[in-house]
């Protein structure tokens, strides 16, 4: 039986626990942890200002919201008027030049 | 239908742009300010990370952020997704590069309005507190970006769907 097999997993285990035991608070301080250090965090983060913090962390994105839809829902984007071509002026025919009569009234005979 | 007769509408790519720029800013943000650098958190003014229970307070802060960061971010590849499927919608990168650099600025601008300069939630220094760190975050970060994005929008503007072929063009 070949000793190196058998001793390397419990030199893996141990050195697992070595590197957890030099970081015992930061294994244990989670939301979640049923720790002193977890419970302190849990407090924090749900005692008297969880509801100020909410609002601060999702106001810009209120905002954020409010703008691309109006960005996306708004009136569309004014356009530029084309410049005028003034080179096609000669190419008009005549006809098109003479000013237009209106139309005749229908005078109402009563 | 011919592409060339189609009345065009760049609302729907531009405001994917925006959108994914607000949501990849905010990233940017996140990642490189709060986590690589670690010069604040989200409420570090409040909870100054100098104690382990505080830094967990602002990490779970920091994780909601980044929560509505992908939001925003998922949110805006939808947009793109059916902006892509409209035949009167200008597929056009300068729009799109220009409107993604827009909402990177508009994310300084409105975070750092509310965040750094009225709520003091964080700065951008926060051993420094209200700096000209953040001045500069709101003027290059915020209304330079909104500019320089503006100017690029502005030179795609007359790309057109016709000019622009993309996926709904395509057949």
């Amino acid at each position: 039986m070949n000793l190196r097999q058998t001793r390397r997993p419990l030199s893996d285990a141990g050195g697992t626990a070595g590197i957890l035991l030099l970081f015992p608070l930061a294994a244990l301080a989670c939301p979640v942890c049923d720790t002193a250090t977890g419970h302190a965090v849990r407090a924090g983060i749900f005692g008297s200002d969880f509801g100020p913090n909410l609002l601060v962390t999702v106001l810009p994105f209120l905002v954020f919201t409010a703008i691309a839809a109006a960005i996306y829902y708004g009136p569309p984007p004014r356009r530029k008027a084309p410049k005028a071509d003034h080179s096609r002026l000669t190419e008009v025919p005549a006809a098109t030049t003479q000013t237009r009569t209106p139309p005749a009234r229908h005078e109402e005979t009563s | 239908m011919n592409p060339s007769t189609l009345p065009t509408n760049p609302r729907p790519l531009l405001a994917a742009g925006i959108v994914l720029g607000i949501g990849m800013g905010g990233f940017v943000d996140g990642i490189v300010l709060h986590q690589i650098l670690q010069v604040h958190n989200m409420l570090s003014a409040r909870y100054p990370p100098t104690t382990l229970v505080n830094v967990e307070i602002n990490m779970v802060w920091d994780g909601l952020f980044h929560a509505f960061t992908w939001i925003m971010t998922a949110v805006g590849v939808t947009m793109l997704w059916k902006a892509g499927q409209k035949p009167e919608v200008p597929w056009s990168t300068r729009m799109l590069v220009g409107a993604w650099i827009q909402g990177w600025g508009i994310f300084n601008l409105v975070e750092g309005i509310l965040d750094h300069l009225l709520l003091h939630v964080h700065h951008v220094i926060e051993r420094l507190g209200l700096s000209i760190a953040d001045w500069l975050f709101v003027g290059i970060g915020g209304v330079a970006f909104i500019l320089i994005g503006r100017a690029i929008i502005r030179s795609g503007s007359g790309d057109t769907p016709a000019t622009h072929p993309g996926p709904a063009r395509a057949q």
